[in-house]
């Protein structure tokens, strides 16, 4: 019994420590919105995750986080399935924050204040904004950065009656090809050009 | 010592009694084996011997076979296998296992944690050097999603654009991605073509 007790108390000391390790860990990482520290490295990197806040149980949110060291090896895969994506095998990091509600956008305030806050963020460390489009229901920002020539990151913000999506991807980002991948897209409203 | 023997002995019996003595450890080449033959058909003193030799033989074959003594097998059984659990046991095993498994388990579950923290189902972080069919379904669907948003959003900015060129308007950043008017056509090609 002595015994028994004894082998359970340094079990218990040893889970202690474990779980002292996993904390620590965790802390280390920090679990919440954690990306890795080479993408969090990234000139076109930015973190969307304080968009996620603003999600309504009502609604629905989805978050999409790609690195590039899922895209790159798998780039052969990803363009068979396809071929669009070829876009993407140059990219470090695609990741994206797509809030919807069903009863509208709440605190629209807020959210203007908050993307008007992350476009003055981004204006500041060398991000130029592309566009600001109103449209009916909706505004859209597109932020870029650039080095040389060469586009390294994007950021495209929209703040629509139902809907808040960041979208940001990083990486060498060939315009060209986002261009014909919008070119296969039907968007409404851009088929109609004013005269 | 059988050396010696075999230094006195004639020739041919000397050759004789080293390949009856080979014959002891196994078979010999044929052409030895043939003259050995030959030999004893002339030699009765290496006739003797061979006679002999093949008693030993024979007497050997005919010993039962008798199992190694338990008390031997014990002692054997001590110094090796014995010996190496006690000295395992002798170190505190039980609860390094313990804390190796949980540890490796914690890891497990910190890593499950982080990768949905990032927003990926555990399902799609690939293992190294492998990623399934519907994995790289769904991350080709995510990234397409996030690809077409971010594609749509530039059409939008140069449709956008193109209502500022046409107002005298340019944006600086939209000078520099250089737009294509012959791949976009502007508006003025629009009309042209309407």
């Amino acid at each position: 019994m002595i015994a028994t007790s004894g082998r359970r108390a340094r079990i218990r000391a040893s889970a202690r420590r474990v779980i002292g390790v996993a904390i620590a860990a965790m802390l280390a990482t920090g679990v919440a919105g954690a990306v890795d520290p080479e993408i969090a490295k990234l000139a076109g990197y930015v973190d969307g995750s304080s968009f996620a806040e603003l999600s309504d149980p009502e609604g629905s949110r989805v978050e999409i986080s790609l690195p590039g060291k899922i895209l790159k090896p798998f780039c052969g895969a990803l363009t068979n399935h396809d071929a669009d994506l070829e876009v993407a095998c140059g990219l470090e990091w695609i990741g994206a924050v797509i809030l919807e509600f069903e009863e509208g956008t709440p605190n629209v305030e807020r959210v203007r204040a908050m993307v008007e806050k992350t476009e003055k963020s981004l204006e500041a460390k060398g991000w130029e904004r592309l566009a600001v489009v109103q449209e009916k229901d909706e505004i859209v920002r597109v932020l870029m950065l650039m080095s040389g020539e060469k586009v390294q990151g994007l950021v495209v913000l929209v703040v629509g009656a139902d809907e808040i999506v960041f979208a940001n991807i990083a990486g060498d980002i060939d315009m060209d090809q986002l261009g014909a991948l919008a070119d296969k897209m039907d968007i409404p409203g851009l088929e109609e050009i004013p005269d | 010592m059988r050396d010696d023997v075999l230094s006195i002995l004639p020739g041919e019996c000397a050759v004789s009694r080293e390949t009856l003595h080979d014959l002891l450890d196994g078979p010999v080449e044929a052409g030895r084996r043939t003259s050995l033959e030959a030999h004893l058909a002339t030699c009765d003193e290496c006739r003797e011997v061979d006679d002999g030799l093949e008693a030993v033989r024979a007497g050997l074959r005919s010993l039962p076979e008798t199992p190694f003594p338990a008390v031997a097998l014990r002692q054997v059984w001590d110094r090796t296998v014995n010996a190496e659990r006690e000295r395992a046991s002798a170190a505190p095993w039980r609860p390094r296992f313990v804390a190796a498994a949980a540890l490796a388990a914690s890891v497990a579950l910190v890593a499950l944690i982080i990768s949905w923290s990032r927003g990926l189902p555990p399902a799609a972080v690939p293992a190294p050097g492998r990623l399934h069919a519907e994995q790289i379904e769904q991350v080709g669907r995510e990234a397409r999603q996030v690809l077409e948003v971010t594609a749509a959003a530039l059409k939008r900015s140069e449709h956008a654009a193109i209502e500022r060129v046409l107002g005298g308007e340019v944006s600086p950043a939209i000078r520099k991605i250089g737009i294509q008017w012959p791949e976009t056509r502007s508006p003025a090609d629009r009309r042209s073509k309407t």
